[in-house]
């Protein structure tokens, strides 16, 4: 008996089912392997690969907020650069104005986005849809026109560019001054965000937005407060926005409102639409692939020698490279990544037989 | 009725060439026959292969049909700028001892209200007019009925399309064409919101009443917060009637 095969896939309990990693050996060594190779990464790359992979693990906190509320409660937000914006300009605000420390900062920034969010989310209680979509919009001009206004006004109290610096970041302890530092407290920061909505897509809440994704009358009449739901998942998209406002505003230790454009609102919906809409995992692949893809067209062109002819129309390709990317998701992966690895997982688990599973990713 | 308003974001683009516009008439009807083929482009190759999908897909869609415009722009004619040389820039008239109205000036308006009027007829009497609006009350029963929606969605997108091209060549009589007028075009989303997405009639309201508080904000508040004054009139309009100024109260659940 003790030698008996059982299959890594079979649940034998519901808690088993439910579990948020299915207990399988392979499994286990392939995280173990993913964390080795992970923890290496600092060493072993170069400080631009580094620094890639630091915007990816900030981008991946903003993705997963995101995702909360387009993927799971399918709610189109157009406005996810306010809460960035939000959260990069109350840190900075919160630290030359109240001169507070910047381990407190981190948390008010990300509430303050929390806040926007759950503001952002009133509209809810009479909107819907497309309407609800436009006035997430409607708050990204409104914050992107006052951000500018407060950022006018502390360059005018407290000097430009170089005197509205922040100070390097400290945690338990410990400077945060170069990338591989960074790129370890952010792992963890990211990490725990993902496991965080992980965890939230297979709880109430998680399940009220499911049900309220296929269809908002039927969720209302089972019990659900839809409008709540939806006012909450704002809420904690505004608090991962704000999140990733703070830390990347620590990151760059300066706060920018063109770096807090809509462009920057649709590169965040492309990245959970392209790393598939509604899946947890796939706001990683998505904030990875799209920040990825970006380093990749500039350093092409640098170290292709283009530099000469294509130099000054970087950004214009890297905009065509980026909705060409869009486009092609949109109309041949409409899963995105997450759904093209479960495809190839299903091919190689099924190998020798030829059935592949029609049946869309689970969201 | 959705998809020509969302298109009507992604045209100023299209005509975004910096070049003197010597033969006028000729370069209009290029623009239109242009902007027609394209908005025809852009339904069958974006916009169709995603009916049946979320709606989400398809405001993505526009979006990145938006960035793709602006980037083929911006590899084309980069940081290039220009106006729109138009005949009678010079000739106008005094209307007071301190208001000088040239020709020019009153083009936008004129332009405007001849677009708006024609719409609004072709919306209301012409054949394809009726169609536009039964599938925009519910495409399924529609097509059941023997509406060719394909047909009613390529059709829509092209004359989204060209009002655009002409809502972008009025701006660019005004102002500076540069890419920045996605901006301008965005502003078009609100008043149509602002009017009710379903209702012709109410754009030139919202469009008057926008543009009036922009303009009064301009004058006695602040330049920057006029950028937000159509946004926080469409929060203000919505919050109250959702369904927009002039819009049907059923047409809520519709996207």
């Amino acid at each position: 008996m003790a030698f008996s095969y059982r299959s890594p896939y079979l649940s034998t309990s519901y808690q088993q089912d439910s579990g948020l990693f299915a207990p399988s050996i392979k499994r286990i060594n392939f995280i173990m392997l993913l964390v080795v190779f992970i923890a290496l990464v600092p060493y072993v790359s170069s400080a631009s690969i580094l620094s890639v992979a630091n915007f990816s693990l900030i981008a991946i906190i903003g993705a997963v907020g995101l995702q909360v509320v387009t993927g799971m409660a399918s709610q189109l937000s157009l406005g996810h650069a306010a809460f960035m914006a939000t959260g990069a300009f109350v840190s900075t605000g919160m630290f030359f104005q109240l001169n507070l420390p910047p381990w407190l900062i981190i948390p008010i920034g990300s509430i303050s986005g929390m806040m926007l969010g759950f503001i952002s989310g009133i509209p809810a209680l009479r909107l819907r849809g497309f309407y609800l979509g436009i006035t997430t919009l409607a708050l990204q001009a409104i914050v992107g026109v006052a951000c500018l206004k407060y950022q006018v006004f502390l360059q005018t109290r407290y000097g430009t560019t170089t005197d509205l610096l922040l100070p390097q970041l400290r945690v338990l302890g410990v400077t945060i001054e170069s990338s591989a530092s960074w790129f370890f407290f952010l792992l963890v920061v990211s990490g725990l965000s993902v496991f965080f909505v992980k965890n939230l897509s297979r709880s109430q809440f998680g399940r009220d937005t499911a049900a309220m994704r296929q269809r908002e009358v039927v969720a209302e009449s089972l019990g659900i407060n839809v409008a709540i739901v939806k006012l909450r998942a704002f809420a904690i998209a505004g608090f991962f926005g704000g999140l990733c406002g703070t830390l990347q505003t620590f990151f760059f230790r300066q706060a920018s409102i063109e770096d807090f454009s809509l462009t920057v609102s649709v590169k965040y919906l492309a990245m959970i639409m392209i790393g598939g809409l509604g899946v947890v995992s796939g706001a990683v692949y998505g904030a990875v692939f799209v920040t990825g893809t970006t380093f990749l067209v500039g350093e092409i062109i640098s170290r292709g020698g283009l530099t000469e002819t294509l130099g000054p129309k970087t950004r214009g390709i890297e905009l065509l490279i980026f909705a060409m990317m869009m486009i092609v998701f949109l109309i041949f992966e409409p899963d995105g990544i997450a759904g093209v690895w479960t495809r190839v997982k299903g091919y190689f688990q099924l190998w020798p037989y030829r059935y592949v599973s029609t049946t869309r990713v689970k969201r | 009725m959705l998809t020509s308003f969302i298109g009507l974001q992604l045209l100023p683009q299209n005509f975004d060439s910096p070049t003197s516009f010597g033969k006028l008439l000729l370069t209009f009807a290029l623009m239109t026959v242009g902007g027609i083929i394209f908005g025809l482009g852009v339904y069958r190759y974006f916009i169709q292969p995603l009916s049946g999908t979320s709606r989400i897909s398809i405001v993505l869609m526009t979006l990145a049909a938006l960035f793709l415009l602006e980037a083929v722009v911006d590899i084309i004619w980069p940081g290039e700028s220009g106006f729109m040389a138009l005949p009678g820039t010079s000739i106008g008239f005094q209307a007071s001892d301190t208001v000088y109205i040239r020709l020019f000036d009153l083009l936008p308006p004129v332009v405007g209200f001849v677009v708006w009027l024609a719409l609004l007829l072709f919306y209301r009497l012409s054949r394809q007019g009726i169609r536009v609006q039964a599938v925009a009350e519910k495409s399924s029963l529609a097509a059941r009925r023997g509406i060719n929606i394909d047909h009613i969605g390529a059709v829509s997108w092209a004359i989204a399309v060209v009002v655009g091209v002409i809502a972008g060549m009025t701006i660019g009589t005004q102002s500076v064409v540069s890419t920045l007028i996605v901006g301008t075009a965005l502003k078009g989303f609100t008043v149509a919101l602002v009017g009710g997405l379903d209702s012709i009639e109410g754009i030139l309201p919202a469009a008057l009443l926008i543009a009036a508080l922009e303009v009064a904000t301009v004058r006695w508040i602040d330049q920057q917060w006029s950028e937000a004054v159509p946004y926080i009139v469409l929060l203000v309009v919505l919050m109250i009637k959702p369904w927009g100024l002039f819009g049907r109260t059923e047409e809520l659940e519709r996207v």
